[in-house]
């Protein structure tokens, strides 16, 4: 059963477009960093979302560093907005190092006026 | 007479078929039916493949004299092997007729056996209860597994039987929620006895022939397993099909919410389509007349995709209407819509949205972006990006502020509005329809042609370039083309 799961995964992202998104965690006391590499779309977004819903009780501080992100559709930008949103009344949410593509989109849909953008 | 070689190949023969019988049913009960290891019919099915195993070794050894201690590990492992099995066939059955045993009854009539067992076949070479082997390395079974053994494994397999009886007859009413299971409980119990009843009559002629329990219980198990599962994988097949078809009402709901009277008016031309991604999707487009004067127009796109996007498409867009009709320009429209977005938004959901509203009597355009994609114009005769302004998108936080932008429609003149699914088509490579290649797609279609050109145009653009890579996003585009006020209003007001 294992070995059939897996498989049927791993041809479904191929199906999508070699989508692929890589999160790494890192912490420093209450603030929680994640370092995005790829896309953040539909498919790769509910990872991050859980990713960040396992740490987001205990955090004062969620830093999203989207230096090697190359791309962010509207089910990405939920994820942050709900970081954001999460953290609103017990810290602060961070969002460091965009490239133009996702200033882009950041821009186009106002969320640049929301976030923290450092 | 049968040839006595014959029949115990025979019978050897069809232990393995039993095996692989029961081998088989375990791999589809993983793959197929995607029961884990430790469940309660996978456990039964191991010990029902290791009883057959055993038997078969048992009796490939039996006879030998130097071989001894090794018939008497097998013999015995068989013993627990098949207590073990109708004890956990006994509970599998128990819990498909959703009963649920106390912990000291589980003891008692089920560990306290299996353990006792155990006991019996570990001390019988000394007390000889179970089994003895004699010195020319025969197997044979003693007093105490022929009588007490015996009947104790017969009471696991047929108490279920009894049970299934007492379903089907006088306590119909309280017959499980599982109403199909009794009844294949029953076949099975029918089955076991018959193909043990004909082995005895074609093969047990003489005495020195095997005869054996686990090729009928096996037999009959595939039946029983294959039912059960079977019955399971239908009821939750009808449920499938059930959400299906409520995904199907879903989204005839979605589109038919979608305006695809086009009205036909001697001032401007419109039209526009949405395909969805998924069965329902988050885009819509819109348009309705405010008042006499003024046509509203609407392009939206919910983030993520699916039944939650679905809901919050339909709500947005009746907040947008009701607002719209409700009177103000379009930023203020937003900005009353915004507000009660945000405060019914627990899921953190946000919708992009171009609100435009047409003077049809003197073709000023007045619009206000929610973060939603740049419009796209052609007051020129060339189709460039309008660069307004943008606010934040609709839901993301309540105290988001919106400006109008302004522009004048000549005749001829036209707009094209769209959702990010148009510039972020994808080819198999990640490569990007994007903006410039959406102006090429709009600047290639001769001049004179309808909206509804327009629009297959620039699907047609997006589908040629994507190939064969699946459609990511939603697809939703607006056209507009402007042809001047009315003759007769512009008579009346001078």
């Amino acid at each position: 059963m294992g070995l059939f799961g897996k498989k049927k995964n791993n041809t479904a992202s191929n199906s999508v477009n070699n989508a692929f998104l890589k999160i790494k965690t890192s912490k420093d006391g209450a603030e929680y960093t994640f370092m995005l590499e790829g896309r953040l779309d539909t498919n790769t977004s509910p990872e991050l979302k859980s990713k960040v819903d396992e740490v987001v009780d205990d955090a004062k501080k969620l830093v999203f560093d989207l230096e090697k992100l190359d791309y962010i559709s509207s089910a990405g930008l939920r994820v942050l907005l709900g970081s954001a949103q999460a953290m609103e009344d017990k810290g602060e949410m961070v969002v460091r190092n965009i490239t133009q593509p996702v200033r882009d989109i950041f821009d186009l849909t106002g969320f640049n006026l929301l976030f923290n953008i450092e | 007479m049968i040839d006595q070689a014959v029949a115990n190949g025979l019978y050897l023969e069809l232990l393995v078929v039993a095996m692989t019988l029961l081998g088989i049913l375990f791999f589809n009960n993983l793959v197929l039916y995607k029961q884990k290891v430790f469940d309660l019919i996978s456990l039964m099915l191991i010990s029902g493949i290791a009883m057959c195993a055993l038997e078969f070794a048992w009796t490939v050894f039996d006879g030998r004299s130097d071989l001894i201690i090794l018939s008497y590990i097998l013999a015995c492992a068989y013993a627990v092997a098949l207590i073990i099995f109708a004890v956990l066939f006994n509970l599998y059955l128990l819990d498909r007729f959703g009963m649920k045993l106390k912990k000291i009854v589980l003891i008692i009539f089920y560990v306290l056996p299996v353990a006792a067992t155990v006991v019996l076949c570990a001390t019988t070479p000394w007390t000889r209860l179970m089994f003895w082997v004699d010195e020319n390395g025969n197997v044979q079974t003693m007093a105490f597994f022929e009588s007490v053994f015996h009947i104790i494994v017969y009471l696991y397999f047929f108490s279920p039987l009894l049970l299934a009886l007492y379903f089907l007859t006088i306590g119909k009413k309280r017959k499980p929620a599982n109403g199909e299971i009794p009844l294949s409980v029953f076949v099975f119990g029918a089955i076991a006895p018959l193909l043990y009843w004909l082995q005895l009559l074609f093969l047990d002629r003489g005495a020195a022939i095997y005869e054996t329990s686990s090729i009928p219980v096996s037999v009959a198990l595939v039946y029983l397993v294959t039912n059960v599962s079977t019955h399971n994988l239908l009821k939750t097949r009808a449920k499938v099909e059930a959400t299906e078809a409520d995904l199907r009402v879903g989204t005839e709901i979605q589109t038919g919410s979608l305006p695809t009277n086009f009205p036909d008016r001697p001032e401007f031309e419109i039209y526009a389509s949405m395909d969805p991604a998924k069965e329902v999707g988050g885009d819509f487009y819109d348009f309705f007349m405010v008042d006499e004067d003024h046509l509203a127009l609407v392009i939206a796109d919910v983030s993520g995709k699916g039944v939650p996007a679905a809901l919050f498409m339909m709500s947005s867009k009746i907040y947008i209407n009701d607002h719209a009709t409700m009177g103000g320009t379009p930023a203020e429209i937003l900005e009353r819509v915004n507000k009660l977005v945000c405060k019914n938004n627990d899921a953190s959901m946000f919708v992009t949205v171009w609100l435009g509203i047409l003077e049809i009597s003197t073709g000023r355009l007045t619009s206000a972006s929610a973060g939603h994609e740049y419009p796209i114009i052609n007051t020129s005769g060339r189709y460039e990006i309008l660069k307004d302004v943008h606010g934040l998108a609709i839901g993301a936080m309540d105290m988001a502020r919106y400006k109008n932008t302004e522009i004048q429609l000549k005749k001829g003149d036209s707009i094209f509005v769209y959702t990010d699914g148009v510039a972020e088509a994808t080819d198999a490579n990640n490569e990007l329809f994007g903006t410039d290649r959406t102006l090429d797609a709009l600047n290639d279609i001769p001049e004179g042609a309808s909206q509804k050109e327009v629009l297959v145009n620039v699907r047609t653009a997006v589908d040629a370039f994507v190939k064969e890579a699946p459609q990511f996003d939603d697809l939703t585009m607006l056209g507009l083309k402007y042809y001047g006020p009315r003759e007769n209003t512009q008579t009346e007001e001078t």
